[in-house]
């Protein structure tokens, strides 16, 4: 840590000197340290983006508080990949919001990346993603997210996300008969 | 765009209350992991319509992401209502 006699001197020091590094460190809400090419950061991620491009990012490791070690790994793992593969433009322009741009299937690496993971690995890697402005990451999550919940019953969804049912009887029975046509198979 | 992102921060809101609220209620203690309303919007987003409706019908805090994402659909997307409606995941048995 830099004591405040001379910070002036060592902020301007230490902001050369990240210019010149080719990785940024990004530190876990648990103390653990992750490189990771700043290309690919700045490229993926509009918040990183945006802490690198404003010199707010930390060579000692700059705070991720809300990220837990396990997410961050994965985070710095897609960034690494994705920057050894050869970007798409489509990749690139690929947007969440959901009616304005269609979805690009994810690449087969991308698949391979996200159906290693557990259910709850691949949660907390959702919410890194949306946390850190990570579009193309939060796509291709949300997308395995979905394909977990294709073809089945309420039920068999309820099973794979270990999830109670909150409802009523009644108001089970009501929703049932409203969409009726959607239970074909309970 | 100011616009989505402004109906997305509405929704995040809307997804905290929810949550507080069914957290108030004993039934509705869940282990699964909780995702924010509008990420399950983004993965509803992504299903066919049979798909979505039985998701949305899973569990309470779903449904409330369900129900925007219908709401947020037919006020922006302006389609015309779908009459007739096929797709692979209803199979042999659609009419």
């Amino acid at each position: 840590m830099e004591v405040d006699k001379g910070k002036g001197e060592a902020e301007e020091t230490r902001k050369v000197a990240e210019a010149d590094r080719d990785t940024v460190t990004l530190k876990s809400s648990d103390g653990k340290l992750f490189e990771v090419s700043k290309e690919a950061a700045a490229r993926l991620s509009t918040v990183l983006a945006g802490m690198i491009a404003g010199g707010s990012i930390d060579d000692n490791g700059t705070d991720l508080k809300q990220i837990g070690s396990e997410a961050l790994e994965n985070v710095v793992d897609y960034c690494n990949k994705h920057a050894n593969s050869i970007p798409s433009a489509a990749l690139i322009s690929s947007s969440i919001s959901f009616n304005t741009a269609p979805f690009k299937e994810p690449e087969e690496w991308e698949r391979k990346f996200v159906d290693r993971l557990s259910h709850d690995a691949l949660f907390d890697l959702v919410e890194a993603a949306n946390f850190l402005g990570m579009e193309r990451l939060l796509d291709v999550t949300c997308h395995k997210i979905s394909e977990m919940m294709k073809g089945k019953s309420p039920d068999q969804i309820r099973e794979v996300f270990n999830i109670k049912n909150d409802y009523t009887k009644e108001e089970l029975e009501e929703i049932r008969q409203e969409l009726a046509w959607a239970f074909y198979d309970d | 765009s100011t616009c989505s992102l402004i109906m997305k921060a509405l929704f995040r809101r809307d997804g905290y209350l929810h949550r507080s609220i069914t957290a108030a209620a004993p039934v509705a203690v869940s282990e699964a992991p909780c995702l924010p309303q509008d990420i399950m919007m983004e993965i509803f987003s992504l299903l066919e319509i049979p798909d979505l409706v039985r998701a949305g019908s899973v569990c309470s805090s779903w449904r409330a992401a369900y129900t925007s994402l219908c709401a947020t659909a037919h006020s922006k997307l302006q389609q015309t209502p779908c009459l007739l409606y096929t797709s692979e995941s209803i199979g042999d048995r659609a009419m």
